[in-house]
């Protein structure tokens, strides 16, 4: 059976949570799965597939390391069924496989680059080139994420799920396993410091400007 | 920039995406009073419009199902069977190891004894007989308190001052009676 082709009405997702309301359906489902029903398994994927993938681009920018992480981490949570707690939700518990599977990828990433860096690699090596061509907003655009990389790393999951993904604190709290007071006081510390390097790079394109404010 | 002024700036990244008449009253104070907090929270929300601007509707979308692909890659069934394997694997060797750590707590002590205890302290043998040495019979119910290991012969025995009684707990007058 293609779930895809066929969605049982069980995956419509409300509009107001972020995993939506199918806790229970999802609780279901994945007994159906313990018991070794794939189909189950694939209803699931296409319920998640969207919103995993989305959060995984987000990290990457890159549409064949999207799908490659997101199955990656469908097939993670596949083999550890047996390891997630029934009494807590699906959700958080396979957007942390993917989140912590993303982040795994990229430090590996930046450590081969580091390494790579000696066989003349360039130190932005992962952003694109920006071309002179490219219309302004692009360019802009092209400043944000660089000014987004240069805040570490802790910080920058927590910006990038709470104020792009717009997951709450709870759900990131959950995601990354962490207290919901870590995950406020790590959002308050992301959001100045992306203040602080976005108005440093400013100050030092546009030295005039940034004296205007 | 005061002390407070970094505390409150820390406090004001929270709301950055809300209204300014709905920030707690002290924020709402300290912008009143404090030009560059409030400068600085225009920045705040300045930055993080230009990111959500910028890269909220960055992330394009996944067009097609991964499930297809996805299926063919899964394993046709799941490591139940060695998990659970596993699962009985640990509980014989955890309870084997209690076992273990349980016998060895017993053998310990028993193996032990004889140089722990000031009591004896050298091993228990037999003395060597004495000269003019006669045997007695080795009666069981004999009043000897060593019994069996009581090598003095009766003689020996009624050489012996007579013990003295133990105060009995009723005192002596329960004794006389």
């Amino acid at each position: 059976m293609n779930p895809q082709s066929s969605p049982s009405s069980e995956t419509t997702t409300s509009e107001s949570g972020v995993y939506g309301t199918t806790t229970v359906s999802d609780a279901i489902l994945l007994e159906e799965c313990r018991l070794g029903q794939r189909a189950s398994f694939g209803k699931l994927v296409v319920r998640y597939e969207k919103r995993l993938w989305k959060v995984v681009y987000r990290f990457v920018r890159d549409r064949e390391l999207a799908d490659d992480l997101t199955q990656e981490s469908f097939l993670r949570a596949y083999e550890r069924l047996d390891q997630f707690d029934p009494s807590r939700r699906f959700g958080p518990w396979l957007f942390r496989i993917g989140v912590n599977l993303t982040l795994d990828y990229l430090r590996k990433r930046k450590r081969r680059g580091w390494m790579a860096m000696f066989s003349e690699m360039s130190h932005e090596k992962g952003i694109d080139p920006i071309d002179p061509q490219h219309e302004e907003s692009d360019d802009i655009k092209q400043e944000v994420r660089i000014v987004l990389d240069e805040i570490p790393e802790k910080y920058r999951t927590v910006l990038i799920l709470r104020d792009l993904e717009n997951f709450s604190t709870t759900e990131i709290s959950a995601i990354l396993d962490r207290k919901e007071a870590t995950i406020r006081w790590r959002l308050a510390e992301a959001r100045q410091l992306f203040q602080k390097h976005w108005y440093k790079r400013l100050a030092q394109q546009f030295p005039q400007e940034s004296i205007r404010g | 920039m005061t002390c407070q002024c970094s505390n409150l700036r820390h406090e004001l990244a929270h709301y950055v995406g809300q209204d300014e008449r709905t920030l707690p009253e002290n924020l709402r104070r300290q912008m009143s009073v404090c030009p560059e907090c409030r400068h600085y929270f225009k920045q705040l929300k300045t930055s993080m419009t230009l990111l959500q601007d910028h890269l909220g509707d960055d992330a394009s979308h996944l067009e097609a199902s991964l499930w297809p692909t996805l299926s063919k890659r899964m394993p046709g069934k799941r490591r139940v069977a060695r998990r659970r394997f596993a699962d009985r694997a640990s509980l014989v060797i955890s309870s084997s190891a209690i076992v273990l750590a349980g016998l060895a707590l017993f053998m310990v002590p028993m193996g032990e004894l004889p140089q722990s205890n000031p009591m004896i302290s050298h091993p228990v043998s037999f003395p060597s007989q004495p000269i003019g040495f006669q045997p007695r019979s080795m009666d069981p119910l004999s009043t000897s308190p060593l019994g069996f290991f009581d090598t003095r012969s009766q003689e020996d025995v009624r050489r012996l001052p007579p013990k003295p009684q133990p105060e009995s707990i009723f005192g002596r007058a329960y004794e006389s009676r």
